[in-house]
């Protein structure tokens, strides 16, 4: 496996996208359920725990960026290569696909989740997952630029919807939030724990950053990108806890489209149901930036073909798809991927620094 | 290869259409059900009203009685007298009659609600003194299309006019889980054929413990919620405006009546101590006279200031009358255990505690009322 990459100029992305393609992979299904599952931890005061995870965030992607920085045009696989040689690093690799695989199928199969609660019941879990995969591989195939325009034009078709909360700020009320900071650190803390499944997905820039044209304004835009998805995380977790009463909240599993019920339009009598739909484009992005890094890092690891990586990886992701369809299974499913998201987001890059500041001296010195 | 699966893709999204279909003219779609206990069987009465959307036929609306015990089982035994499949997309209120509503509870029945993704969350929640079957089988239902809609029109009509606090299915739930502060309903009642808005009804949980007058309402709202609007309307003892009346007609009337509408209200509820809990709530009004029974001389600041006064005691009077009827009753619609357990930290207050403390709180009310413009008359 070649350590430094040569990525010919019209394959090549600017940075600024950078800021949509991080805050596109890290809003999804996440977010849909999150006030929820953080205010079973920190109560009212969940919107500090966000506060906490997002400063965690930013560290963790400067951390991430100067490991990058320090390797110059190389990937994760690429460090862990120059790190820990060809044999182990490649185990280790492997490892993070599978994380990456996994984070795929849990997506895929919450969103089938919504589709069959709140449109269409009786549509198959196999039949939704496969016109999913259908499209992420064909989008897939136009390669990295077809990927990272594809979640721009998401992105802009999207993120309207933020102004759909109007209405249930109007109903907000202001005691649900007292007393402030009344719960103890530990919960706050293991809110701020809680909240890491939503905001995975910034770990796209260990395999991007080759892609990547002005590599000086990485930093710039990948810390923009993780700002807007706190502000947008902290303005769904704040609607929400004062949208709902304390016990109510921890009732709601999708507090996000639970507040959308109560939207109705003269031409949209209810908007729940439009809103769930309008999600598929929430969520086609993040499937297909994932299954491109799954396909592209199989390839650079294994030395297949990109293509026969993806077929392989997405059949799997069909059969899984097709056979774990209760929600018992899809809830331990997301459990695990939070947890492992816990070490592979923001765990992993502070082990790596080490040796990223060891390479920065040595290169100094000579 | 790529054209290949373009057309994979365009076939698998056009055959989501045939997902499932939903024609409109087979649908019976439910607009309120009502619901009573049977007492001597223990089951579920329940009423259905339902809207038919077939060209054919002129009455569009038609009621159905069935038994269940729960509402989709109630439902399908609802489906067993129609030929329509029988649908709750549009359910707009849900009525509660007096067996349920003062005995037994209803908020298992509730619980479909919010697990149903179908059903929505604007739906209203009443409550009846009448057993429901009754009062939707009223016939004066105005120009609306059936007894569903104009129930909804009814009770939405009242809550935009600020007459009534919204009990929508999320408030009334969200005021159900809540510590410390009890819900209020509209009690419907049929009066002469036609359904109307008699009284607010105060719950305990999902029990009503007693009623308020449309007029006690108003107290109990700007308590709650901000006015933009309202209206009230106060009757005020002569004595203190007799220098300022500018009779042209001689009324033999002990009192005066004042009517203030446009009213825009702020509310501030503080917790004066903790042992016995005291509160201490500030409002401040704005509003202007539309109505006066005798001639004052509102541009003489003497007197608008004489009105303000004796409109501030009589308004502050009405809303410790209510206050102590809430206390009676022991339902805090007010959300004063709210503010009890917000100043109380790192202590859970539960709803049996407040229970026993709310008939001893001590409240002390401050109103201040700033009329700010009198109409087109002196």
């Amino acid at each position: 496996m070649q350590s430094q990459l040569q990525i010919p100029i019209d394959k090549k992305i600017k940075a600024v996208y950078l800021f949509v393609v991080l805050h596109a992979l890290q809003m999804g299904v996440g977010v849909v359920g999150l006030p929820r599952v953080v205010y079973e931890e920190a109560k009212q005061d969940s919107w500090v725990s966000v506060l906490i995870a997002g400063i965690a965030l930013h560290i963790v992607i400067a951390c991430i960026v100067f490991i990058l920085n320090s390797y110059k045009n190389t990937d994760i696989h690429g460090i862990l290569a120059q790190i820990f040689g060809q044999k182990i690093s490649k185990v280790l690799s492997m490892v993070f696909i599978f994380y990456f695989y996994l984070m795929f199928i849990s997506i895929l199969l919450n969103y089938i989740e919504f589709v069959q609660v709140f449109i269409f019941p009786k549509l198959s879990t196999g039949f939704i997952a496969s016109l999913l995969i259908f499209l992420v591989i064909y989008a897939v195939y136009g390669g990295v630029r077809a990927a990272v325009g594809s979640s721009i034009v998401f992105f802009f078709t999207t993120i309207w919807m933020v102004l759909l909360l109007i209405e249930p700020i109007f109903l907000m009320r202001a005691e649900y939030f007292l007393p402030v900071l009344d719960n103890s650190p530990q919960d706050i803390f293991s809110g701020a724990l809680k909240t890491s499944y939503s905001i995975l997905g910034f770990e796209l820039i260990w395999v991007l950053y080759p892609f990547i044209q002005d590599k000086k304004n990485v930093a710039k835009y990948s810390h923009f990108a993780m700002l807007f998805t706190i502000i947008l995380v902290m303005y769904v977790t704040v609607v929400a806890i004062g949208y709902f009463s304390p016990k109510h909240l921890e009732m709601k599993v999708w507090p996000l489209f639970t507040m959308f019920k109560i939207i109705t339009l003269p031409i949209f009598e209810r908007f729940d149901v439009i809103s769930v739909a309008l999600w598929l484009m929430v969520v086609i992005p993040n499937l297909i930036l994932l299954g491109w890094m799954i396909s592209y890092s199989c390839k650079r690891v294994t030395g297949l073909k990109q293509k026969h990586c993806l077929h392989v990886f997405m059949l799997i992701a069909l059969i899984v798809a097709t056979f774990v369809d209760k929600r018992e299974y899809v809830n331990i499913l997301t459990d695990y991927v939070g947890q492992a998201g816990i070490f592979f987001g923001l765990t992993l890059p502070f082990l790596l620094l080490p040796f990223a500041i060891y390479k920065r001296v040595k290169g100094n010195k000579s | 290869m790529k054209y290949h699966l373009l057309v994979i893709c365009i076939l698998l999204v056009m055959l989501v259409g045939c997902a499932e279909e939903n024609i409109i003219e087979d649908l019976g779609i439910v607009t309120v059900y009502g619901f009573d206990k049977d007492e001597d069987t223990g089951h579920l009465l329940a009423t259905t009203v339902l809207y038919q959307f077939d060209p054919d036929i002129t009455n569009a609306s038609q009621i159905i009685n069935s038994e269940g015990d729960t509402l989709q089982g109630v439902k399908r035994n609802a489906n067993k007298e129609s030929g329509h499949k029988i649908t709750n997309g549009q359910l707009r209120v849900i009525l509660f009659g007096p067996s349920l509503s003062k005995e037994d509870g209803f908020i298992e029945h509730l619980d479909t609600l919010g697990r149903d993704a179908k059903l929505s969350d604007i739906v209203y929640i009443a409550v009846s003194d009448q057993p429901s079957d009754q009062v939707l089988a009223s016939t004066n239902y105005e120009e609306a299309p059936n007894i569903g809609a104009y129930l909804h029109q009814l009770i939405e009509t009242a809550v935009r006019n600020e007459e009534i606090t919204s009990s929508t299915y999320h408030e009334y739930l969200r005021d159900y889980f809540q510590v410390g502060r009890d819900p209020v309903l509209p009690l419907l009642s049929v009066d002469s054929e036609k359904v109307t808005i008699k009284n607010i009804a105060a719950l305990q949980d999902d029990k009503v413990v007693g009623d308020f007058t449309i007029e006690e309402g108003f107290y109990i709202r700007l308590m709650v919620d901000q006015f933009d609007s309202g209206l009230i309307e106060l009757k005020l003892p002569i004595e203190p405006f007799e220098d300022h009346l500018e009779e042209y007609a001689e009324i033999e009337d002990p009192h005066i009546y004042a009517v203030i509408d446009k009213i825009n209200s702020n509310t501030d509820i503080t917790m004066e101590s903790k042992n016995p809990p005291s509160f201490e709530v500030k409002i401040d009004i704005d509003g202007r006279v539309i109505e006066l029974s005798r001639q004052l001389n509102l541009d003489d600041p003497e007197t608008l200031d004489v009105l303000e006064t004796q409109v501030t005691k009589q308004m502050e009077k009405e809303l410790e009358e209510v206050i102590n009827k809430a206390q009676e009753m022991n339902a805090d619609v007010f959300g004063f255990g709210v503010k009890y357990n917000n100043n109380t930290r790192g202590e859970d207050l539960t709803k049996e505690q407040w229970r026993e403390m709310f008939t001893d709180i001590e409240v002390e009310t401050t109103i201040k009322i700033n009329i700010e413009r009198h109409g087109t008359v002196q």
